[in-house]
């Protein structure tokens, strides 16, 4: 079994090709200008965020910001054109907290658009999140990656390169 | 996209802060202006000048995946620093000692790679019969070679078949090239011009492959076509077969056919000739022009650069051992 993270499923919602590779080892991360535009705007963004809220340890990873007054988790994003796989990794922090006997709820920030969208756990999202955590194992384990699939954000993947450099012909 | 830095001028490179920085020191010790070289912009370092470094330099060089590349004062590579694994792959290591140890599955990928080669070498000899070059005896006996490559039984009558097909194709040369003569390839030492070119071009595409196969989750010990221990990194062997003929016989033509490397640019030593510094960075200037150049990419719907290529290559190979897609080697078509 895998540790599954937040973005295992946050990949899930996006592309299975890119989770199997993931979950493989074969991270293109690194390649990336997106994740590291990403990182550097987590690290810069809301500058006196810091003194109010915690860093939180939860299994395979960290929650940056948490508010523990108000029980809210504060994820930043660029931009919200991921967002129902945005929202579904929110929901798998909520998930973890639940599962700590935290319930919280989030704020999916957008700086630049100078907005944020609330949401709220379910108690039906429990039955949701554990259905995306079988299916990440069920791609993860896979002997062999699941076929690629054209969609309109591949050409802004950190995987495009991996996936469609294809033989060349004149 | 990140950089090659190349070093040539003695001095000492540090750590400044969060970046690095190189202070020049000439004969008489004396320190001159330091130079700072953003450390989020180097990709790796290739060290020819004496270099005093200490570790704290080399630790911060690890933590930043940079790897540097030495050479002696007779530009041979004598090693590099390549910081530990930061993308470990558990499934790709098995899978590439699988494919190694599988012997029809390791000819499969070891002719793939020879075949594209072949092809790359049989660009540039078509490109200059179309330039009235008399090559097209050589051409035919290369073909005629490359048709026995599929009946190999194994990687050690692959090469010796490779080795046939670069006699042919190094005769060749003294076709293309005007004015100086290769005469066979030498090696260890190389004895003359053509030769000393080709032997610091050759190490330099090895160590480009090698960059490449660092920043993937291949491991570059792992051969195919070459037996793995022939040098320490032979899967950058094995990449570099692909890109010689691209990168470096073409830069090695047209650097001296315009007369740009000239037969005061080397030095004849006893036993040998070797290019000398001027010559070194004439060469090195072309190299790192020639690797930026882009081609358009079909498949990918852009522009890549030669070195990035390099990487397309090594992720081809990577789709290849994990079953995704079968490996087909990059054959140049222009």
């Amino acid at each position: 079994m895998i540790q599954i993270t937040a973005l295992h499923v946050h990949y899930l919602h996006i592309c299975h090709r890119k989770l199997w590779l993931f979950s493989n080892g074969i991270g293109m991360e690194h390649t990336s200008d997106a994740v590291a535009d990403g990182t550097l705007l987590h690290d810069t963004a809301y500058a006196h965020r810091t003194k109010r809220y915690v860093e939180l340890d939860i299994p395979g990873g960290k929650i940056d910001y948490y508010d523990p007054a108000n029980k809210v988790i504060h994820e930043t994003k660029r931009s919200g054109k991921m967002e129902q796989a945005q929202q579904a990794q929110i929901k798998f922090y909520l998930y973890q907290l639940h599962e700590l006997g935290i319930v919280a709820s989030a704020s999916l920030d957008y700086p630049e658009e100078r907005k944020s969208d609330k949401i709220i756990w379910l108690d039906s999202d429990h039955k949701l999140v554990d259905s995306w955590i079988s299916q990440v194992h069920q791609i993860a384990i896979a002997e062999i990656s699941p076929p690629k699939r054209e969609q309109r954000f591949c050409q802004s993947c950190a995987y495009y390169d991996f996936c469609w450099s294809v033989d060349l012909t004149s | 996209m990140k950089k090659t830095y190349y070093l040539f001028n003695p001095g000492r490179l540090s750590r400044k802060d969060n970046t690095l920085k190189f202070t020049p020191i000439d004969e008489n010790k004396k320190e001159g202006k330091p130079r700072y070289l953003p450390v989020n912009q180097v990709s790796s370092l290739f060290i020819f000048g004496s270099l005093d470094a200490n570790s704290a330099l080399y630790n911060f060089l690890a933590k930043n995946q940079i790897t540097a590349h030495f050479f002696d004062y007779y530009e041979h590579y004598t090693g590099s620093f390549m910081p530990k694994d930061y993308l470990l792959a558990g499934k790709v290591m098995v899978n590439q000692t699988l494919y190694y140890h599988h012997s029809s599955k390791r000819m499969n990928i070891a002719q793939s790679i020879l075949h594209g080669g072949v092809n790359n070498m049989l660009r540039n000899l078509k490109y200059y019969l179309n330039r009235d070059k008399p090559v097209d005896k050589y051409i035919q006996q290369i073909q005629i070679y490359q048709r026995d490559m599929d009946s190999a039984a194994n990687p050690q009558q692959l090469m010796g078949i490779e080795g046939n097909i670069r006699q042919v194709y190094y005769g060749a040369f003294d076709e293309i090239v005007n004015n100086h003569s290769m005469a066979g390839r030498s090696k260890q030492p190389p004895l003359n011009i053509v030769n000393a070119l080709m032997s610091f071009g050759n190490m330099m595409c090895y160590t480009l492959c090698l960059d490449a196969l660092y920043h993937t989750q291949l491991n570059p010990t792992i051969s195919f076509l070459h037996e793995p221990g022939t040098r320490r990194y032979s899967l950058a062997l094995d990449l570099a077969e692909i890109f010689k003929p691209l990168l470096i016989d073409r830069l090695i033509f047209s650097l001296l056919n315009k007369g740009q490397i000239q037969q005061k640019h080397f030095e004849q030593k006893i036993g040998g000739c070797f290019l000398n510094p001027k010559g070194k960075e004439i060469f090195i200037q072309a190299f790192d022009k020639k690797v930026k150049e882009t081609i358009k990419h079909n498949a990918l719907n852009k522009s890549v650069s030669y070195k990035h290529l390099v990487k397309l290559e090594c992720y081809k190979l990577s789709r290849h051992i994990m079953g995704i897609d079968p490996y087909k080697p990059f054959k140049a078509w222009w």
